[in-house]
């Protein structure tokens, strides 16, 4: 179950201010506080797309280098901080399959992560991020099904088609429902 | 490039979500990148997995890792990429460049196999599900047939028509095992794709069959 973010908790502006105190004055103690923040959380990501543990701390040193080495090429006004991190940590873990010839992803069934958490007061979020949080809650038990299994174990269509013992093609339906009810959500309905 | 056909939403999410196999990725690359309205959906996505990455459990990380990288923050540059690089990059399984620069390419100078009638093709290395161009000569007709899985199929250059539309260069059938269809190619000239699959197609007719066994799609 989710819960609103208590006034005080790190929102998106704090991030965006700790990533010019890191561009501007390489403060180390705003990429620690950024690190804190993220780390585990990036971890995880790692996991859940099929990365071994060694992978996984590997690809978030390489992650947080960056953060620390081309602070500049995040631009809050093309998006928060957890997208910006989200796109590297996806980018990073597909060159990582390329570059060493795996080809494909693993299987992630070796690393299921627990079910969502309750927003802790220091979970970076947006207006935006919790609206999507809620509108995840008011879904249809088999659309979260799916954005779950997709989104955090990193299943691909036909893994959750196998596992869930569903057809295909109901697989993309349902999480194309999803994404559809989660994009108007995010103000683009269409 | 005006685009009438984009793959299915749900892919596109799951390629926001790294869940997507590597021959599907490669197909969904080339159509992208000349793409905008992908390109904002996958924006939409990585949104999306934004939020879920912030309600994520927190893995632990050894405090040695975490020194590790603190360490290297005040190392030059070089050196850093050197530790954090404990792999050597190898020559990595990738499309050739024939294809990721079609525009350049002239079909006629390719390996073409007959695959049957008018139809011909040359499989590419994927570890796990096909990838291949097809080329078919112009009106051809190719045999009536389902889906057991995934099939994405990026038009390279000519057009087809089938029950779901008109395919052009650029555009994307996104197929999976709801969906029959007969491909015609336009008469105009050889329709070529780049298809990636991850099962066998299911042809209705057994001449077809026959030859599937032959050419493993």
């Amino acid at each position: 179950m989710l819960i609103s973010r208590p006034k005080g908790s790190t929102s998106e502006a704090e991030c965006a201010q700790l990533m010019v105190r890191i561009t501007t004055e390489r403060d180390r103690e705003a990429f620690t506080r950024i690190y804190d923040l993220f780390a585990g959380k990036l971890k995880s990501f790692l996991l859940s797309r099929g990365a071994s543990n060694a992978i996984a701390d590997e690809l978030l040193q390489a992650i947080l280098l960056q953060v620390w080495e081309k602070p500049h090429l995040y631009n809050p006004c093309s998006g928060s901080l957890s997208t910006w991190l989200y796109r590297i940590s996806r980018n990073r873990y597909i060159d990582h399959l390329r570059k060493n010839n795996l080809s494909d992803r693993h299987s992630p069934a070796e690393f299921v992560p627990d079910e969502p958490t309750v927003c802790s007061d220091d979970t970076p979020s947006s207006e935006d991020q919790q609206c999507i949080r809620d509108a995840i809650k008011r879904l249809p038990s088999r659309q979260a099904q799916v954005l779950y299994m997709s989104f955090y174990q990193g299943k691909t269509h036909s893994e959750i088609a196998d596992a869930c013992e569903m057809p295909l093609g109901s697989v993309k339906s349902s999480l194309r429902l999803a994404f559809e009810k989660l994009r108007t959500t995010m103000g683009e309905g269409s | 490039m005006n685009i009438a056909h984009h793959p299915d939403d749900a892919t596109l999410a799951s390629y926001a979500a790294s869940c997507v196999e590597l021959n599907f990725s490669q197909v969904l690359d080339m159509h992208i990148q000349h793409c905008c309205h992908c390109q904002q959906r996958i924006n939409q996505a990585e949104q999306l997995g934004a939020a879920l990455l912030n309600q994520m459990p927190e893995a632990t990380i050894d405090p040695a890792v975490k020194a590790n990288l603190f360490k290297l923050l005040d190392q030059p540059l070089d050196e850093k990429k050197s530790r954090a690089i404990t792999k050597p990059d190898q020559q990595f399984e990738r499309l050739p460049k024939y294809i990721t620069n079609w525009e350049h390419t002239d079909p006629d100078q390719l390996p073409w196999k007959r695959m049957g009638p008018g139809v011909r093709y040359i499989p590419l290395a994927s570890t796990r599900g096909k990838q291949f161009l097809l080329r078919i000569a112009p009106g051809t007709c190719l045999p009536a047939h389902g889906h057991q899985g995934n099939e994405l199929t990026l038009v390279l250059s000519g057009s087809y028509s089938d029950e779901i539309g008109r395919f052009t260069p650029g555009c994307v059938a996104d197929l999976d095992d709801r969906i029959d269809h007969q491909p015609i190619a336009d008469r105009s000239e050889d329709c070529i794709c780049l298809v990636a699959s991850d099962a066998p197609l299911k042809f209705h007719g057994w001449a077809p069959r026959l030859f599937q066994s032959f050419f493993q799609i």
